[in-house]
């Protein structure tokens, strides 16, 4: 009899434990992540802006709030024709004429643009604006300018003549002719006050997605860190050669495929040297920056690609926070020094990891 | 009372079942295929078509604001933009996308065509 009773527990525990064995155990793990993260998307600053929030939504109005804002920031910052109203397009039409008044948002993104064109001594330059004109490079302008178009252009540039007035929240080119060009760091700010929106309305756990350029908010519900594909240079958008895991970080990446036209064999990218006036031809495929605040990230990415490798690894390294990804055309990747196998991982066994920077 | 040889028989084979299942799911996780283009306009879905190894050309025309237009060709389980009326034709140089995730995007015609799949992705988000 005692085998018999023996025999009907073990029927009952195979039973019981077979659901488990089945789905295996990743129905623990399903239940805590797949919370269903919602997300929203909306075209702005002339690109793809996607918000993804892990929590429990109470506030139905919360992603057009989001968007609302964004599209103030692009009102205010755009250098596109069809809005003349916009801050930087009355900047720029008072060159060498007369201070503009700025909002709070303008002024604070000139005030970063004009660090970082000081801490990498004109490499990164805010008012690359002319240079950016000539070239019109992802419009259905661009053009291959002359020599002397671009010889004419290049002393327009020169962040030192962008004067701030911090008390009166106004600033002024210097010279007629400059243009400030917030391009390259507006889209950061744009991420860091969609940040701020959601975290007054109580969401904790969230991806901002501006047109590539990422920031998470803490980590996900259950604790683990956001795992974000970074974009394969040589392949498709979505197409990823490595995975970096963030919490309550931005990342960035800028590179020669991002935008381009070609002219008789040759691309011509987007990120425009100031010096010479041509796409920057240097090593670098791409350029991946983590810091803690989205417009860092975002104006460190361009900065970092135009000083190049072993400089811009200099120059990461100086910085608090920041760490960087670099992709060379060769496929090989640098990384800095606080960039390891818990937070960065590459899946495409072509790109090799480099252990250092080593001048070729 | 002994241990039946039915019971045995029956025992062992619950557990090979078991056992056998759970390999299987290791081994070839969501075996059925169902990848599925999305194409969005200004945020709006404006279509879905299903693609796998059999399934035929297909020629999607849209026809969108300001006289634009773009033609979307699928063919078993590749999608890409042959044609457009957009300036920079970013996304016929996109190529053909295969693989849930990736995404073809159109920014002048506010338009993405996005691969949907049940493949376990391993990421959350994408940087680019």
């Amino acid at each position: 009899m005692y085998v018999k009773k023996t025999l009907a527990l073990i029927y009952l525990v195979v039973f019981l434990l077979l659901p488990s064995f089945l789905t295996g155990c990743t129905s623990i793990t399903k239940d805590q992540t797949e919370a269903k993260p919602v997300s929203e998307t909306a075209f702005l600053m002339g690109t793809i802006a996607k918000i993804t929030i892990y929590d429990e939504i109470e506030d139905k109005q919360i992603f057009q709030k989001v968007f609302d804002r964004i599209s103030e920031i692009e009102d205010r910052m755009t250098i596109n024709e069809d809005n003349q109203k916009s801050e930087v397009m009355q900047l720029n039409n008072s060159a060498g004429q007369a201070y503009s008044k700025l909002s709070q948002d303008t002024f604070f993104v000139l005030e970063k643009g004009k660090y970082y064109s000081e801490i990498s001594k004109g490499q990164f330059d805010i008012t690359i604006g002319p240079l950016v004109k000539l070239w019109n490079i992802g419009t259905e302008k661009a053009r291959v300018p002359k020599e002397t178009e671009i010889q004419n252009t290049l002393p327009l540039i020169s962040y030192e003549n962008l004067l701030l007035d911090k008390e009166n929240l106004s600033a002024k080119l210097n010279n007629s002719g400059m243009m400030v060009d917030l391009g390259g760091i507006a889209k950061g700010y744009a991420a860091d006050e969609a940040a701020k929106i959601l975290i007054e309305a109580g969401i904790q756990h969230a991806i901002i997605n501006l047109g590539g350029n990422i920031l998470t908010l803490n980590t996900k519900p259950d604790g683990s860190y956001y795992k974000l594909g970074l974009q394969d240079p040589l392949e498709p958008r979505g197409d990823y050669m490595g995975i970096v895991m963030l919490n309550n970080q931005a990342l960035v990446s800028s590179g020669t495929y991002e935008r381009y036209f070609e002219l008789e064999g040759k691309r011509y990218h987007h990120i425009l040297n100031s010096k010479t006036g041509y796409p920057e031809d240097n090593t670098i495929m791409s350029i991946s920056i983590i810091t803690k605040e989205s417009i860092d990230a975002d104006a460190l990415s361009t900065t970092i690609f135009l000083l190049g490798l072993e400089e811009g690894m200099q120059m990461i390294e100086t910085l608090p926070s920041t760490e960087a990804i670099f992709i060379t055309s060769d496929k090989k990747v640098y990384i800095s020094s606080g960039i390891n196998d818990e937070n960065f991982e590459i899946v495409k066994d072509e790109y090799q990891l480099q252990k250092e920077v080593v001048t070729p | 009372m002994k241990i039946k040889k039915g019971d045995l028989i029956i025992l062992i084979l619950v557990i090979i079942v078991a056992i056998g299942w759970f390999l299987k799911d290791m081994m070839w996780p969501d075996s059925i295929n169902d990848k599925i283009a999305l194409i969005k306009v200004d945020s709006q879905i404006h279509s879905t078509i299903p693609l796998d190894a059999t399934a035929e050309r297909k020629e999607l025309h849209l026809e969108l604001p300001d006289n634009n237009h773009m033609l979307i060709i699928s063919e078993k389980d590749k999608i890409w933009v042959e044609e457009s009326s957009c300036p920079d034709k970013v996304c016929v140089k996109t190529g053909k996308i295969s693989n849930p995730g990736q995404s073809i995007v159109c920014l002048p015609n506010k338009t993405v065509v996005y691969i949907e799949g049940s493949e376990k992705t391993d990421i959350d988000d994408g940087a680019y």
